[in-house]
């Protein structure tokens, strides 16, 4: 027995205040259930009243459940979900302080020395994200080539890092030395690929995440063109990659800083077969 | 089954969250008899909206604490539209977490609470 017609134009009407995911899915069992609450009240002794009482109600019901539905698009609306834990703070905030530390050359002056120390910050920083979203993927086989990629932007990192601490007290860093200076070349190769290559898999995350992702990838390619050992910047095209490489370097910084943020604020499910956290 | 033996230290769930789980039961139903069961086991304090119900049953589906049941009841007489859900092994660890805290709970105020007469 199917509701009347009338009911199910109705409250078919109010359904399109819900999102469109949440209507496909239970568009029909909603307007199955509305029916039978009608038909239920007009069952019962009550006659019009109760119909009228009923219908209020399911009203109320679409008014309170339909902004809550859009609003859970937006972030993380599960029924089991629990604020980021302190490592996840901390790996969140490391990456921002990273992010802030690589565009911070920007805004002031930072003598050779802090400099170095500024490249370590930055690294850290990269690599806290990177081991944020290990974390978060736990064992599960989904998302591989996130996981690769971040293994790959901790390990170039990682080198990139032991290369500027080797650097420290070598005169001149690295020029006169031809071989570090290759090998120090490579590491900022790798650091930079890497770091685009977890831009365009975090890219393919929704919500901040998906725009930091972009303006890492973007960001990350536009500042390796700035490598000095390249001589894009300083060369005849240096008009072009000298300026990019620096809106490049500022775009990574950023990306950094708001994954950092998402990192350190995102609350995560509990239960669920695809992010599973396991019992602590 | 893992999850089953050894549950999550789950945060509460939500008053409606824990009325759908307790409602499904180890039974099989579908959206009707839910709210229906929940009017029942709350003594008709708390009647649920169809919107409040599958929004929670979403949740609950999405954190894999209840599923959809392939086989119905019986299809003869049943409108083959209808979804039932269950509780998953996990869902149903979850849900004895919660009556545990229910009867932790009790058992603290019972010495005084039971003295106050009913409004």
């Amino acid at each position: 027995m199917t509701a009347p017609a009338s009911h199910e134009r109705v409250y078919r009407a109010l359904l399109r205040l819900y999102p469109e995911p949440f209507r496909t899915r239970f568009g029909d069992e909603l307007v199955q259930l509305s029916g039978a609450l009608l038909r239920e009240a007009r069952e019962r002794r009550g006659g019009r009243g109760d119909v009228a009482a009923t219908w209020l109600r399911l009203l109320l019901d679409v008014a309170l459940t339909a902004p809550a539905e859009h609003l859970d698009q937006r972030r993380v609306g599960h029924s089991l979900s629990r604020p980021p834990s302190i490592a996840m703070r901390l790996l969140g905030l490391l990456g921002v302080a990273g992010g802030l530390i690589l565009v911070s050359a920007f805004v002031v002056f930072i003598p050779g020395p802090f400099n170095l120390g500024r490249l370590v910050l930055f690294n850290v920083g990269a690599a806290a994200i990177a081991i944020a979203v290990l974390r978060h993927a736990g064992a599960s086989s989904a998302r591989l080539v996130l996981k690769a990629a971040a293994v790959a932007v901790i390990l170039a990192n990682a080198w990139y890092t032991a290369m500027v601490v080797l650097s420290i007290g070598r005169p001149e860093y690295p020029r006169p030395d031809p071989e570090f200076r290759e090998v120090f070349l490579w590491a900022g190769v790798a650091m930079w690929w890497a770091d685009a290559a977890f831009g365009i898999a975090v890219a393919r995350l929704r919500g901040a995440a998906r725009w930091a992702g972009l303006a890492l990838a973007v960001g990350s390619l536009l500042a390796f063109t700035g490598m000095g050992h390249l001589e894009l910047a300083n060369g005849e095209a240096g008009w072009f990659f000298g300026p990019a490489s620096q809106v490049g370097i500022t775009m990574n910084g950023l990306g950094w800083i708001v994954l950092g943020v998402v990192v350190a604020t995102r609350r995560r499910r509990i239960a669920g077969s695809a992010a599973a956290v396991p019992n602590g | 089954m893992e999850a089953a033996e050894r549950p999550p230290a789950t945060p509460p769930l939500s008053r409606t969250a824990v009325h759908v789980l307790l409602a499904i039961g180890p039974e099989e139903r579908h959206g009707y008899a839910i709210t229906a069961e929940i009017t029942r086991i709350t003594g008709g304090a708390v009647r649920l909206g169809p919107g409040a119900v599958y929004a929670t049953i979403k949740r609950l589906l999405d954190d894999g604490l209840i599923e959809e049941a392939d086989d119905r009841p019986d299809p003869e007489l049943d409108d083959q539209r209808r979804r039932y859900y269950r509780l998953t092994a996990l869902g149903r660890a979850v849900a004895a977490t919660e009556v545990r805290r229910f009867e932790t709970l009790v058992q603290a105020s019972r010495p005084w609470a039971l003295e106050v007469p009913p409004t």
